[in-house]
């Protein structure tokens, strides 16, 4: 070993319930390691090709790759032989929905690029990244907001016409102070935000309520829902004291100390979008996840420059819009241009000038296969796939992707085809059988290299 | 539009091998490689087609009056006749160099104008076509490992940039240690030779075979309009080390050899050929290419590390 200090990089995947977060990370390791727990010289050439775009693998400059997953003292390990176990069996599944939170550490022993640092020896770069439930984050908002203010907010999102008849129930029972219980009420106003998930909502506070991770459902600091104020209703004011303290609870016992230990002291950020699936879902949905990410990403801190020694900051963040084996490779610019569109807005007082950004479009499991056809003398990539809760195949092609952040004459332009069964659908697919036991990707190693760049020169 | 149909298991296991098992690219289609030679990026000689044309003017009014007075019986005028006739044929092949060169040329601009293009729009089937074409010239060494390395998702942008660098990388350090090796021996030679006129042969000798070493390891074959290219180049080149001889012997006869004569002039005059010997390399190279340079000073840092390996003696085994 050389003069070398270690260096340490703390990356955060951010991403929101769906984007698929568990794969991602699985695929980073994957793609490193293959089925080994440490990789040497040899192997590392191999996968020269298959991280074409990971300048130290390119340049065969690694020297081992290793995973550790119990160097968390209080952390669980994140689950890789098992998520990949799942992904490369003969009956593939995606992995089940991150449930809690659990951590891992990748570390990387490489040599320099220039002679005289080589000279002085190897270098090693430790990755680390905690995995937890995307609904989570969603709670960060709650650390600036009072009880009155949050139910204020949240009662006036419930009543948004598309999210009206899913709280019908829960606004039943606000009206019939006599039968509201405190249980009876954060229990209904639970399922109503699961029902909102389930339609494809993002916006969904407390996100623990959902995903309670290794709570108990019966918490008591899970016990509270968004109430009106006691003067403008006829509710007991007992109930809303009481839904308060719980709600201050759950705020400072369990949402701070999630942001204090774990997303406050990033050096590294990437934060994945699934664009797909929320033009799939149309305006509402879309402006959803737009909402939702402004809120997500106001509560991470970034820049570069000397007040890094006072206080720690994000030096670079990838925006990576994921699922892109979704769409043909002719598509994947409009898909990056959308994806640099949607940062674009949601930039300007956010981000300092110093942060280093970057737009990529990922897939870290190629789960179609391209089929091109000519249709009307128009050359059309299919994609070609099995859909998730089918058993034979299908090649679709799933319409355009706009090259831009839809006008709201689009937006209803788009919606009209839709009715008509003419806009776009892309497709949910299953994972493929991959017989040669390596998860194809695309940009994985863009992704490494942008993470690792400037530490591994 | 919105399409979608059933596809077989056979169908889908055909797809299946698409990402899978590398991916193949269609190999080109056997042809010669292109006979046309390269040309250096100076200005064009429109000057030559000026005296080629009077040459032609003057040769075939002499010819006229020759042909009055020939006599078929005398040897020597049947001899003289027949070398015309061999110039006038020399005089032909060359004109007819000159389009094929010029026509290369502009093939050369559209193969680099399509790598922009590719770059520019990511779109996958410009780059395809642009290896496509590329692979006439190119060793196939790297289209092999390019095609190790390709999947069907990736955009026009990746493929050139991975297409620069698996492929073209190499061909282009083997360029510089071309380029590297010759400024050295040309520095050395120069350094030994005694008369400016020697020094000249050795420039242009090196520098002849240095450019036709340059085109066939870009896939492209040499002509004499090439080599008469680079003699109007490396005039250039010529007066710039003439001229340095003049001074440098003024500047002597000035100071009286104080100083100059501690150094090597002759040397020093040599790393001024290499140079620029290495310099008009570079220049052709660019040329040669079938794609831009990935960034600014990209060919002259190659150049530099190459050389910087001849002189520690750890150039790359040829």
């Amino acid at each position: 070993m050389g003069i070398w200090p270690d260096k340490t990089i703390r990356l955060g995947v951010t991403g929101l319930s769906g984007s698929g977060k568990t794969v991602f990370l699985t695929s980073l390791i994957h793609q490193l390691l293959k089925d080994s727990g440490t990789q040497k010289n040899a192997e590392i050439l191999l996968s020269r090709t298959q991280l074409p775009f990971f300048q130290i693998a390119s340049q065969n400059r690694l020297v081992e790759i290793s995973l550790s997953d119990r160097s968390h003292p209080a952390l669980p390990p994140f689950r890789y032989e098992r998520f990949a176990r799942s992904l490369l069996s003969d009956q593939p599944e995606w992995p089940e929905s991150t449930s809690d939170i659990s951590f891992f550490r990748l570390t990387l022993l490489f040599h320099s690029a220039s002679r005289i640092k080589r000279f002085l020896g190897k270098r090693r770069i430790h990755l680390e990244v905690v995995d937890y439930p995307g609904e989570w984050l969603l709670d960060l908002p709650l650390m600036d907001q009072e009880f009155p203010k949050w139910s204020h907010h949240m009662l006036q999102l419930l009543e948004e016409p598309l999210r009206r008849h899913r709280a019908a129930s829960f606004f039943d029972l606000l009206e019939k102070p006599e039968k509201a219980e405190a249980k009876s009420l954060a229990e209904l106003f639970a399922e109503t935000l699961k029902s909102l998930k389930y339609d494809g909502f993002q916006c969904i506070q407390p996100g623990r309520m959902v995903l309670p991770g290794s709570l108990s459902p019966e918490d008591p600091r899970l016990v509270f829902a968004p109430l009106p104020h006691p003067l403008q209703s006829r509710l007991p004011e007992s109930l809303y004291r009481r839904f308060e303290a719980n709600y201050r609870r759950y705020v400072k016992e369990l949402v701070r100390p999630f942001y204090r230990d774990y997303l406050k002291d990033l050096d590294a950020q990437i934060v994945l979008l699934d664009v797909l699936q929320a033009l799939n879902g149309g305006h509402d949905t879309f402006t959803d996840m737009q909402e939702a990410l402004k809120t997500i990403l106001r509560h991470y801190r970034y820049g570069k420059g000397w007040w890094n020694l006072f206080s720690h900051r994000i030096e670079k963040v990838l925006f990576a819009a994921t699922k892109a084996d979704h769409v043909g490779p002719h598509q994947i610019p409009a898909l990056k241009a959308l994806t640099e569109e949607i940062l674009e807005d949601m930039r300007p007082g956010l981000f300092s000038s110093q942060t280093r950004f970057k737009v990529e479009a990922v897939s870290a499991l190629i789960s179609s296969r391209i089929l091109c056809e000519i249709h009307e003398g128009e050359k059309l990539e299919l994609i070609a796939g099995q859909p998730k809760g089918e058993s034979g195949y299908v090649a679709v092609y799933p319409g355009e992707v706009p090259t831009h952040l839809p006008t709201g004459k689009e937006w209803a332009f788009m919606e009209q085809n839709r009715q008509k069964g003419e806009g776009f659908s892309f497709p949910s697919l299953k994972p493929p059988i991959l017989d040669s036991r390596l998860m194809p990707h695309y940009n994985m190693d863009r992704i490494l290299n942008f993470l690792l760049e400037g530490d591994t020169a | 539009m919105k399409i979608r149909r059933e596809i077989s298991a056979e169908e889908w296991q055909d797809l299946k091998n698409q990402i899978e098992q590398a991916p193949k690219a269609s190999p080109p289609p056997p042809m010669e490689r292109n006979p046309a030679s390269p040309q250096l990026k100076t200005s064009r000689p429109y000057w030559i087609w000026l005296g080629l044309i009077c040459l032609i003017l003057a040769f075939f009014t002499s010819l006229t009056e020759e042909i009055a007075r020939f006599d078929w019986q005398r040897l020597d005028h049947t001899f003289f006749l027949l070398a015309l006739l061999c110039g006038f044929l020399q005089l032909l092949q060359t004109l007819y160099q000159f389009r094929r060169t010029f026509r290369s040329l502009k093939s050369g601009e559209g193969l680099r104008e399509l790598a922009q293009k590719a770059m520019a729009d990511s779109s996958q089937d410009t780059a395809l076509e642009w290896i496509h074409k590329a692979s006439l010239h190119l060793p196939e060494s790297g289209l092999s490992t390019l095609n190790a390395m390709r999947t069907p998702y990736m955009t026009g942008s990746d493929l050139i940039e991975l297409s620069q660098r698996e492929w073209l990388k190499p061909v282009d350090q083997k360029a510089m240690q071309i380029l590297s090796q010759s400024g050295l021996q040309l520095m050395l030679q120069t350094a030994l030779s005694p008369w400016f006129l020697l020094e000249a042969i050795i420039f242009m000798r090196l520098g002849i075979r240095t450019m036709t070493e340059l085109c066939l390891l870009y896939g492209l074959r040499p002509s004499r309009t090439l080599s008469l290219r680079l003699f109007i180049s490396s005039f250039q080149s010529l007066i710039y080390t003439g001229a340095s001889d003049l001074a440098s012997d003024s500047l002597d006869e000035m100071l009286g050899g104080g100083i100059l004569t501690r150094i090597s002039q002759r040397l020093g005059q040599g790393a001024f050929a290499g140079f620029l010997l290495i310099r008009l390399g570079i220049r052709a190279a660019e040329q040669l290419r079938p794609a831009p340079e990935p960034h600014e000073g990209y060919l002259r840092k190659l150049a530099l590390d190459a050389l910087k390996q001849e002189v520690q003696g750890r150039g790359l085994s040829t």
